[in-house]
């Protein structure tokens, strides 16, 4: 039986134009986004044309010119940061977006260091490593398939030794979303539409993948 | 002379894991399923054609309650379900009903007049398609629309995949067969009248979000004067099914209207489904005496949010002194929330100040006769926590 | 055997994966980063070696969304702007408290009174049933009083957070702060319908 995630997070990736001094903590709050408490509290990294980084209780947001992100590492807040993303680009709806990821990442404690290595042989069988070098281990391994749907894109999910729960596994999955027609398309309501109506499914199958490949290893 | 008898009653009560079987071919079967919060009636009328009206989930696996039956006792619903009908929009109502759509391709589907209005599909495509969350009715109707939309655009031009219901109207027949099973089956909605549609509407406007507004889940609002009253006739047996359906001051509008109808089928019904959880509001004397047999057999599904149980006690005595032959899908008991973790416990204790578990076990009516004419000699059988309705607050 | 390789937006590097032939490779390092995948930059310091494996290393500021240190193409704009502006970079915007998740519901207010709210409970961790609670206002953070409306909906999490270097038991509701209502929401809501209705009356055919 697969345990549960010790630690468990989703971020959303965005590739596009932004103006990232837009987003400031006391714009988010004054959009009623986040709490005011959380942008008076906010750990501002940087705010400047062309890079905004900062951080609260729970969330993590990092925007350049060509790129957004927001993230959580804490399960209560997995749905609070969809609606957060939702509600800003629903506001900037005229912001361009392409494309679109879906990112979960966990971190799951194996039931031990036997346990632990079974997965990396598992996942890459060493029996041809053993002949090319000594006491191989697997470090990274990256796998990517198509969508199951009608979307354009794909899925990949990366496995790797966890660096933050003893005799761990990490499992990042990246859900990639793509326009069909990039250059008909203005503003991002496509892509946030898409976000919307897949979040839920995406996030149930990263959480399936992750699963199924802890129980088959 | 003395009246003639219209029905023997052969009590059974099936616990736990007993052998469920399938009705025979030419067997009239009424099955009332209901957890606690939510409520779906499956009849067959014979050669394994079956009517659906509503859909709840069952309270383990989730998935629609009548479908898990179906599938138990040998029956594929994708050929057997000739007929689903969503008699209102109350997620109390339609939970899983876009899935049971979805594998009933061949049946037809019926909902209330008003739940084809402008407005109330403004309302499904403003809030169903939010995801706002997990069990709306709302967003149940949205996933339906979904399915039948990409039905009617694949079948280029048949447009009668979502027929409405409204007062005195015949909405289904069974279709004529030579199969020495076959029964025939009329289905006749008697509900809404053109000024409860009028009233429905109205009050689904004053649903719809306007700008600026918060975005919050749409709350059912009573009474509801969208729902679908059903008068199903098999064979010479009356069903009477009340949905939701309250009575009101207005006699144009509820079951005044209904019973005074002199356009809608005669007869009277051997079974009711009672309406509204068996509420003081949706009962109606004239319907007792002038739609239904003495001492008909009658079922309901219990109610219970906040500090409201529906039935209360005095529905309880006043429903037993109309017929000694009615029952509860489930019990009043809320239980305390199953046990969990010590820590999720005590957090629990700290945070609220109350808290009870609503679902628990679905209860399942289910009658079944070979008679089509009295007088009709039922067997019922009880599951689950389905219990006669006597025994209600006794538990 | 090699794979020939054609440069051409239809050449699909893993089907000849198995080969492993420079092919393949070649393509793959035309594609440098998953575009959407998260890595966050390290912007404020040389790429670093990488790092001991199967050793937790909570001190290390790595994000937890991350597992290694990957390096990357940091755009030539903002390399200037962080060696202008921000040479000695300490802090790192990273999120630093965790939360070991033990139970979780999505509520929606059904009725509110002067200092409760009744609010049915569907539990989001074992699917299992669903509930009834009252919770008194003041369990509910002040920013999100407003919020608080019959129809409302709010996630109530109960598990271990781990804080500056403490763990503790936490209750966390929080209420979905869901963008307001847009004229052009509604109005494509009201087109959808129009749509609908006319095709099921059979006004319109595709």
């Amino acid at each position: 039986m697969v345990k549960k995630p010790e630690i468990e997070g989703m971020n959303i990736v965005f590739r596009g134009d932004f103006n990232p001094k837009i987003f400031q903590p006391a714009w988010f709050a004054a959009q009623g986004l986040i709490r005011n408490e959380e942008a008076d509290e906010a750990t501002v990294e940087i705010i400047h044309p062309t890079i905004v980084v900062f951080t609260l209780d729970w969330l993590q947001i990092q925007i350049e010119p060509n790129r957004f992100y927001a993230g959580t590492n804490q399960s209560p807040y997995i749905e609070i940061l969809k609606d957060l993303i939702l509600g800003t680009f629903r506001i900037l709806n005229h912001t361009p977006i392409k494309m679109m990821g879906i990112n979960y990442n966990s971190h799951f404690p194996m039931d031990s260091e036997d346990a632990w290595h079974d997965v990396g042989h598992r996942v890459a069988p060493k029996d041809m490593w053993n002949k090319i070098l000594k006491k191989p281990g697997l470090r990274s391994l990256t796998m990517q398939g198509e969508r199951p749907d009608d979307h354009k894109g794909h899925i990949a999910v990366r496995i790797e030794p966890s660096n933050r729960v003893r005799h761990g596994i990490f499992i990042n999955i990246n859900d990639h979303y793509e326009l069909k027609d990039p250059e008909s398309v203005l503003g991002c309501e496509a892509i946030i539409d898409m976000l919307e109506s897949e979040w839920k499914t995406s996030v149930t199958r990263s959480q399936r993948i992750a699963i199924t490949i802890l129980e088959q290893a | 002379m003395q009246p003639r008898k219209m029905q023997n009653i052969h009590r059974s009560y099936l616990k736990g894991t007993s052998k469920i079987d399938a009705p025979e071919k030419k067997e009239i079967e009424i099955s009332l399923f209901g957890p606690g919060y939510g409520e779906s009636i499956l009849i067959h009328v014979g050669d394994n054609n079956w009517l659906l009206i509503d859909s709840c989930l069952d309270s383990v696996n989730k998935e629609p309650s009548p479908i898990i039956y179906l599938r138990n006792i040998g029956i594929d619903p994708s050929k057997a379900i000739k007929l689903i009908v969503a008699s209102h929009w109350h997620d109390d109502h339609v939970r899983g009903l876009a899935e049971v759509i979805r594998q009933c391709s061949s049946a037809e589907f019926v909902v209330s007049n008003a739940l084809r209005s402008k407005e109330f599909l403004t309302l499904v495509y403003a809030l169903g398609r939010r995801s706002m969350m997990e069990t709306s009715g709302v967003q149940e109707f949205y996933q339906i629309l979904e399915i039948l939309k990409e039905r009617l655009q694949s079948k280029h031009g048949n447009s009668q995949l979502l027929k409405h219901a409204i007062s005195d109207r015949l909405i289904w027949r069974s279709s004529t067969s030579s199969s020495a099973y076959h029964l025939s089956c009329d289905v006749y909605s008697l509900s809404p009248s053109d000024e409860s549609t009028t009233i429905a509407l109205k009050n689904i406007g004053n649903l719809l979000p306007v700008e600026g507004q918060l975005k919050t889940r749409a709350l059912a609002i009573t009474p509801n004067h969208a729902a679908v009253v059903l008068w199903i006739k098999v064979g010479s047996i009356y069903i009477l099914l009340g949905s939701d359906l309250e009575e009101t001051d207005n006699p144009n509008t509820g079951w005044s209207i209904i019973v005074d109808s002199t356009t809608r089928p005669q007869g009277k019904a051997v079974f009711f489904k009672i309406p509204h959880h068996g509420s003081e509001n949706a009962d109606y004397k004239p319907v007792w005496d002038r739609m239904l047999i003495p001492n008909p057999l009658a079922g309901l599904t219990p109610f219970i949010q906040g500090n409201v149980i529906l039935p209360k006690k005095s529905d309880v005595t006043r429903i037993c002194q109309r017929t000694q032959n009615a029952y509860s899908t489930a019990l009043p008991r809320q239980k305390r929330l199953r046990h969990r973790d010590k820590t999720v416990e005590k957090a629990i204790r700290e945070t609220v100040k109350k808290i009870k578990e609503i679902t628990s076990s679905t209860g399942h009516i289910r009658l079944r006769s070979k008679d089509i004419e009295p007088p009709i000699n039922w067997k019922i059988a009880l599951f689950g926590d389905a219990i006669p309705l006597h025994e209600f607050y006794e538990n | 055997m090699k794979a020939k390789a054609k440069r051409n937006r239809n050449y699909d590097p893993f089907q000849y994966a198995a080969f492993s032939g420079s092919a393949a490779l070649d393509y793959l390092n035309l594609r440098k980063e998953e575009p959407t995948a998260p890595s966050i930059k390290r912007h404020f310091f040389p790429p670093s070696d990488a790092p001991d494996y199967n050793k937790p290393d909570w001190a290390s500021e790595m994000s937890d969304l991350e597992n290694t240190s990957h390096t990357q193409e940091i755009p030539e704009d903002v390399k200037e702007v962080t060696q202008k502006y921000v040479p000695n970079i300490i802090s790192r915007p990273l999120i630093k408290n965790r939360f070991l998740e033990l139970q979780k519901w999505e509520g929606i207010v059904l009725q509110i009174s002067k200092d409760s709210m009744v609010a049915r409970l569907i539990d989001l961790s074992e699917k299992e049933s669903e509930g009834e609670a009252e919770f008194a206002l003041d369990e509910i953070h002040s920013d999100d009083l407003p919020l608080v409306k019959p129809g409302a909906i709010f996630y109530w999490t109960i598990g271990y957070l781990d804080k500056g270097g403490q763990r503790i038991r936490a209750s966390i509701i929080r209420f979905r702060r869901l963008p307001r209502w847009r004229t052009e929401e509604l109005d494509a809501a009201k087109k959808d319908a129009e749509y609908t209705q006319k095709l099921f009356k059979g006004d319109q055919q595709d």
